[in-house]
């Protein structure tokens, strides 16, 4: 046996080239297989994680993958806001722990702005259930304070003490609400969700930004100074949403038929957990068909190796009936093919893996910091080591049908190959 | 089974799956250590009755033994083993595996028969020293034995292909047009060095060639024409 090995690696050795290639073009498909699987699960991670440990998310009644996109990721819009007083009604409810409003709307150079009391650093938690950190500095006490997202501080150079204005919306021509500077107090430690994008102040500057603005414009001829505000009533009329935690998860549905029935205004609650499912289903097509176009590639590869193999065989034929004249069965010279087959799946697979993780190691922090992608570079997933045993046995059986055609070669050419 | 013929070949027909007969022999025989040249001009059936006597084809009907063995009686398997055990082939040219060197194509029979090589370490310390000893009775110079065997002349492949099937002493050499590919003045020195060494060896040769002129140094002669009424010239 170990001389079919011998044999079946010095004769691959002198076809090197040719099986080189090959390897490496089936290395290629499997190294893009892995890295969108790797991509898929790590987005998905990232996705399901941005927030947790909050209960339920309440806002005007609407679609609710729109307000956990807008809640939760910022993206989008919510066209109702709720009055203040729903929002105390639901903080008072007997079954709630805390309660969270948050206003947002405004912008600061293209990042969203968050306005939430300073509790919301204490409630919030994202990924397996952590706690928001600071970097530096400390959460807003005053009217005129910020606390930035990781990226914001870092994309734009911001250090504590940093002065900045906010806009009237998230796009960059969006009108300046000036002559309000707001400090930066804190910056928040990296979490790979959309906090690192937000600037967060307190809900009393939010009211503080458009007390002297209507309608999405300054009013002509009415400019309230900073130093001045605090004499007006800074509590806010509506929020955007409520972030809810219960005392127990048991009264999750409860809760939530309890906001459906609010009668001051048509109310609506979210479980987050199901509503980014929801999302995530809608995404899945998009993941779908990049995986199908993967498995093409993976497929196209194997082709390729079935190709080799089989137009390399005529040439072979001489080679085949030496063996065969030293006693090589046909048997063994199957088994010989076969080795050669599974040989080079198996040295696609590993160079395949390695140059997918070569490509997180290396494009890993540039997706970070041009998508907000957190690629996890290390052992493959569940999903791509199903995408490896795939390819692996795909390819294993594609390397067997060049061995049954030598094999069928041997036994009719005998000692006298018919080229 | 040293006893008895070498080679015993009666009533012998065979037909390709699916075709008519191409070669009836009534009797052939060879007795141990004899040389017969065969002559077998293409279209007589000389590769069919190789493929018989090396047992990679299967008779239809009739028998061959070798060593007193029918091999029509042995498995697949069985044949492919008795084959590397007890006999030696050389063919009309590329005969060498073009990726191993000189030396391992010798060794190739060694790798695949346990009697070939225990016969080839029963006279010499290790299997490098019984190849070396053939290569150089077969005038192939040490700075050879390295090479990869593509890279040697087309006489010098056929000399190493010579060792090879002599190497751990089967009884039988089947040579097939083994000096077509050599000029004139080689093809002597082969023949020459072939009979030599299948004698020293105690080897029956069966030497099949289209070409008459060589008949002279071998003592019997045969005719595949004569002996197989169904071959087509």
């Amino acid at each position: 046996m170990t001389h079919l090995f011998w044999l079946a690696a010095r004769s691959a050795w002198n076809r090197r080239h040719t099986l080189g290639l090959i390897v490496f073009a089936i290395a290629l498909s499997v190294a893009l297989l892995m890295s969108i699987e790797r991509l898929r699960a790590d987005v998905r991670a990232s996705f399901t994680q941005a927030v947790s440990g909050t209960d339920l998310i309440v806002g005007a009644r609407s679609s609710p993958i729109q307000l956990v996109l807008y809640a939760v990721f910022r993206m989008g819009s919510v066209n109702q806001e709720i009055a203040w007083d729903s929002a105390e009604a639901i903080a008072r409810h007997p079954a709630v722990a805390w309660a969270v409003p948050l206003a947002l709307g405004d912008g600061h150079r293209g990042y969203p702005v968050l306005g939430a009391p300073a509790t919301y650093f204490q409630h919030f938690r994202y990924g397996d259930r952590q706690p928001l950190r600071f970097d530096g500095g400390r959460p807003y006490a005053g009217v005129f304070e910020a606390v930035l997202g990781a990226e914001v501080a870092e994309r734009l150079g911001y250090r504590l003490g940093q002065r900045i204005e906010l806009a009237h919306g998230l796009d960059e021509l969006a009108p300046v609400h000036a002559g309000k500077p707001f400090t930066v107090v804190g910056i928040l430690a990296r979490t790979g969700t959309p906090v690192d994008r937000t600037v967060h102040v307190s809900l009393e500057a939010i009211e503080a930004i458009h007390l002297d603005w209507q309608g999405g414009a300054p009013i002509p001829g009415l400019a309230i100074p900073p130093e001045l505000v605090t004499k007006f009533d800074l509590r806010p009329k509506s929020v955007t949403a409520v972030l809810v935690g219960l005392k127990s998860r048991a009264q999750v549905f409860a809760m939530q038929r309890w906001v459906q029935a609010y009668t001051g205004e048509p109310l609506m609650a979210v479980l987050p957990g199901v509503a980014l499912d929801e999302l995530w289903q809608m995404l899945a097509v998009g993941e779908r068909a990049l995986l199908a176009v993967s498995a093409l590639v993976a497929g196209v590869g194997l082709m390729g190796l079935v190709a080799v193999i089989l137009a390399g065989l005529n040439e072979r034929r001489r080679e085949l009936a030496i063996l065969r004249s030293v006693g090589a069965g046909p048997r063994r010279i199957l088994l010989l093919l076969a080795i050669e087959g599974v040989g080079i799946i198996g040295l696609a697979l590993l160079l395949g893996a390695l140059l997918a993780t070569l490509g997180v190691l290396l494009a890993g922090p540039w997706l970070a910091a041009h998508y907000g992608l957190w690629l996890t570079p290390g052992w493959p997933t569940a999903g791509q080591g199903l995408w490896l045993a795939a390819v692996a046995g795909v390819g294993v059986l594609a390397s067997l049908w060049p061995a049954w055609r030598a094999y069928r070669m041997a036994l009719s050419d005998g000692l006298t190959p018919h080229v | 089974m040293a006893s008895g013929p070498l080679v015993e070949i009666a009533a012998l027909r065979y037909a390709w799956p699916g075709q008519a007969e191409c070669l009836a022999i009534d009797q052939l025989i060879l007795a141990p250590g004899e040389a017969m040249f065969l002559h077998g001009p293409s279209g007589s059936g000389k590769s069919t009755l190789l493929g018989l006597i090396a047992g990679v084809h299967v008779a239809s009907r009739g028998s061959v033994r070798v060593l007193g063995q029918p091999l029509e009686a042995l498995s697949a398997s069985a044949r492919d083993r008795f084959r590397v055990d007890h006999i030696g082939i050389v063919f009309q040219q590329f005969n060498l595996l073009p990726y191993l060197d000189v030396m391992d194509n010798v060794l190739l029979p060694c790798r695949f028969s346990r009697l070939r090589r225990q016969r080839a370490l029963s006279d010499a310390a290790d299997l490098a020293q019984a190849a070396e000893r053939l290569l150089a009775a077969l005038d192939l110079e040490p700075a050879l034995w390295r090479r990869r065997a593509n890279a040697l002349s087309v006489g010098q492949q056929q000399r190493v292909a010579l060792a090879r099937a002599l190497i751990g002493r089967p009884e039988l050499i089947l040579a097939d047009e083994p000096t077509s590919a050599l000029d004139a003045a080689r093809q002597e020195a082969f023949l020459g060095l072939l009979q030599r060494e299948c004698a020293h060896a105690g080897a029956g040769l069966i030497f099949v060639s289209h070409d008459l002129r060589l008949a002279g140094h071998f003592n019997r002669r045969e005719d595949l024409t004569r002996l197989n009424p169904l071959a087509q010239t």
